[in-house]
């Protein structure tokens, strides 16, 4: 396949800027000098503070490296031009070179003959003894078998002609690609303008309406709605490698619940466009299981609360916080602090111990408090991120694979035969041509002209193959 | 005995079938060459078996998970693929004399992993537990295996080249070698198979990360190094179809290609840091 040039006796400046984008040498150019930059961004340390620079360079390195955008290749100046020229190239190329592969793709509408012949590279003439309609059936039936049903058109003498294809689609591969190249590099705009990439940590049984985002230094970003953890878990295998780590998270819109999912690594949370991803955790205070038992009814209520946090309704209307704890109070083991808040009044606080379940009924309220368990409490850290051109992204991989199928799975296939009769005997043209994989198409070719003979044995006068 | 015993094994039957390549090259005996495809062939069967049967241990030992997870695995893997599509390549173009240059590749992975990797099977950390993986890790393993072969031949391509530089064809060994128009298309072909299986792999990658991580493409060295391959492909199909370079030139860069797959494989484990740490242990 060759570039089609017309001959422009006097160029303009518009037409200069056409042709140097329509090469391919170009494309070739950007796509090595891509690469190159590439492999620098990934010897050179990207997006560090100046001083974790300095600790492994000199400053005049730094210097250097920072002032040539080196310190973050991928999203320099230059990197991005490299990308919109790769863009402009690509998509100038298509259009160019559109016309050309449309020419092959439309049905030709002429008949061929002994002159056209010449001009495929598979070709064969041969002669039979019997009449047009005669194997007008039979080639029929053989070509359908091969590259499907061809369109027959019936001569005034008898004679008859056909042109018949298969995979003509094929020659579209290659605009596919480029397009889907072109959709992939869109989503990724679309990500870097409209996208929102931060982080949170929201201890067990709290909850956040804003991340902080990242590479800002933690400009808070508000999310509109709030998310609580209830509960993170992480377990361990035998060999002490990480098994899973998991949160139980909730969306909350104005304090109300209306979405609950256990994420774990690789099955985050979406709402409202915000993807919740399980990144990270660490160790807060504990968390609290408490029995409250109503003296009145004798009904045991149990009750997981954090330090502090939003004071636990109680059934009478009171409500509590616990305020303070301590793994061991005076050798008698974990103990909290419980403030109990009674409407219109200054709160009260009295001490819990967990040994000694008794003890709370010698302050006579009208509950009686018990601990019953005080766990290691956890933060999730969660990674937020809203991408509204992932799906653009993604559409541009799906297009992007049917291209490589067009591409490199098909072939566009063509035959032409014509049949007339003349001189007492019948003459048979036939041509053929494909974009791809010539050498099994010429077999195909050969074999299917060897059956249209009706012998096992291709005869002589057989074009150059 | 167990899987690793076995796959140690065939590490033995591919220095076997390289040997018996070369012989077959030197002597351009039949039988030799016969001989060589039977073994190659049986190493594959082998590996095919120690495959099955470490994916049955790790169940064994309570992990259940497919052997495609760190880096014996996916060397072994490796080995695999290139084996098959090297006996499927020799079985389409009937020739042998390919044998003598990508085996040894299976081999000298399969080596490595012999003797300097940990062969125990581990559970897999959260970050793995996804089907992406095996999307992902089989996809970008047939890529590696079809520049691998591609590579291959294009050594061959080159060394046959330079002894017939204006001259007559070249006698001897090289005279067994395809024609350069015929090995210039054999180093094609394997290209336009890899090239869409590391895209698929890419993305598979990508939407796995994007899963696990909140991002498609985060500039990880490793997804960098990937790009960067599937540059040097781009830069040769382009190269081959559109500007008709052909021979030297383009088995050149099937070459310079392979160097890029194989450092975006090993390379950035060693050498470079990043997320994407599970294939250096």
């Amino acid at each position: 396949m060759t570039q089609e040039k017309p001959a422009k006796p006097s160029k303009s400046v518009g037409t200069l800027v056409w042709d140097f984008f329509c090469s391919v040498k170009l494309a070739i150019f950007t796509l090595i000098l891509l690469a190159i930059t590439s492999i620098a961004g990934t010897v050179i340390p990207q997006q560090l503070s100046r001083e974790e620079y300095l600790e492994k360079m000199s400053e005049s390195a730094y210097n250097f490296y920072s002032a040539l955008g080196l310190t973050d290749v991928y999203h320099v100046w230059w990197f991005q031009l490299l990308l919109l020229i790769l863009s402009i190239n690509l998509i100038v190329c298509s259009i160019n070179r559109f016309p050309y592969t449309w020419r092959m793709i439309v049905r030709p509408t002429n008949d061929l003959d002994e002159d056209s012949m010449f001009n495929y590279q598979l070709r064969e003439k041969f002669h039979s003894h019997e009449a047009p309609d005669v194997l007008k059936a039979r080639y029929e039936e053989l070509v359908t078998k091969q590259l499907g049903k061809p369109d027959v058109a019936v001569k005034e003498d008898g004679g008859f002609s056909f042109f018949v294809e298969r995979g003509k689609y094929a020659r579209l591969g290659v605009y596919v690609v480029h397009l889907s190249v072109i959709i992939i590099l869109v989503g990724a705009l679309i990500g870097f303008v409209w996208g929102v990439r931060g982080g949170v940590n929201i201890p067990e049984g709290k909850w956040a309406d804003t991340i902080y985002l990242f590479g800002t230094n933690g400009t808070p970003h508000s999310l509109g709605f709030g998310v609580r953890c209830d509960d993170f878990d992480v377990s361990f295998y035998d060999t002490g490698a990480p098994k899973e780590f998991k949160s139980d998270l909730v969306i909350l819109e104005n304090g109300a619940e209306v979405l609950k999912k256990t994420i774990r690594v690789n099955h985050p949370l979406t709402y409202k466009g915000y993807t919740f991803y399980q990144s990270s955790y660490g160790p807060t205070e504990p968390v609290f299981t408490l029995g409250v038992r109503d003296r009145a009814s004798g009904e045991v209520q149990s009750i997981r609360v954090g330090l502090e946090g939003t004071p636990v309704p109680l059934p009478n209307g009171d409500s509590f916080q616990v305020v303070n704890y301590t793994p061991n109070l005076q050798e008698w083991g974990p103990a909290i602090q419980v403030s109990l808040i009674k409407a219109g009044q200054p709160p009260s606080t009295f001490v819990v111990v967990q040994r000694y379940p008794q003890l709370d009924e010698t302050r006579n309220g009208a509950q009686v408090f018990t601990l019953t368990d005080m766990q290691q409490g956890y933060y999730t850290g969660l990674q937020v991120t809203k991408d509204p051109g992932v799906w653009v992204v993604y559409l541009g991989c799906i297009v992007i694979v049917l291209g490589f199928y067009q591409c490199f799975f098909m072939s566009h296939r063509r035959m032409w035969v014509t049949v007339y009769a003349g001189g007492g005997k019948t003459t048979i043209l036939t041509a053929g041509s494909t974009n791809k994989n010539r050498d099994i198409y010429a077999r195909e070719f050969r074999q299917l002209v060897t059956l249209m003979k009706g012998g096992e044995h291709p005869s002589s006068d057989k074009g150059k193959g | 005995m167990n899987s690793t015993a076995l796959f140690t094994f065939s590490t033995y039957i591919y220095i076997l079938s390289a040997a018996f390549y070369t012989i077959f090259l030197a002597f351009r005996n039949k039988v030799v060459g016969t001989i060589a495809t039977a073994i190659t062939a049986a190493g594959l069967g082998a590996m095919t078996i120690a495959l099955g049967w470490r994916w049955y241990e790790s169940y064994q030992l309570g992990h259940g998970h497919a052997p495609l997870s760190n880096l014996y695995e996916s060397l072994v893997f490796f080995a695999w693929c290139t084996v098959l599509l090297y006996l499927i390549f020799e079985y389409k173009y009937k020739n042998k004399t390919m044998g003598a240059f990508v085996t040894p590749f299976a081999f000298l992975a399969m080596a490595y992993a012999s003797l300097k990797v940990d062969p125990s099977i581990e559970p897999l950390i959260p970050a793995l537990q996804s089907n992406w993986l095996h999307a992902h890790v089989i996809t970008c393993f047939i890529g590696y295996a079809s520049f691998a072969v591609s590579c291959g031949i294009a050594i061959m391509y080159l060394i046959k080249a330079a002894k017939e530089a204006g001259n007559a064809p070249a006698g001897g060994i090289l005279s067994v070698f395809p024609s350069l128009e015929v090995l210039d298309e054999m180093i094609y072909k394997p290209i336009t198979i890899g090239f869409p299986f590391l895209t698929i792999g890419i993305i598979a990658g990508a939407v796995w990360a994007n899963e696990a991580w909140g991002s498609y493409w985060s500039w990880d060295p490793k997804e960098t190094w990937s790009l960067i391959t599937w540059f040097v492909y781009a830069v040769f199909l382009h190269a081959r179809v559109t500007k008709g370079w052909h021979g030297t030139k383009t088995a050149w860069l099937s070459i310079i290609g392979f160097a890029a797959t194989v450092f975006t494989y090993f390379g950035v484990n060693f050498l470079l840091s990043g997320l994407h740490s599970y294939g250096s242990q």
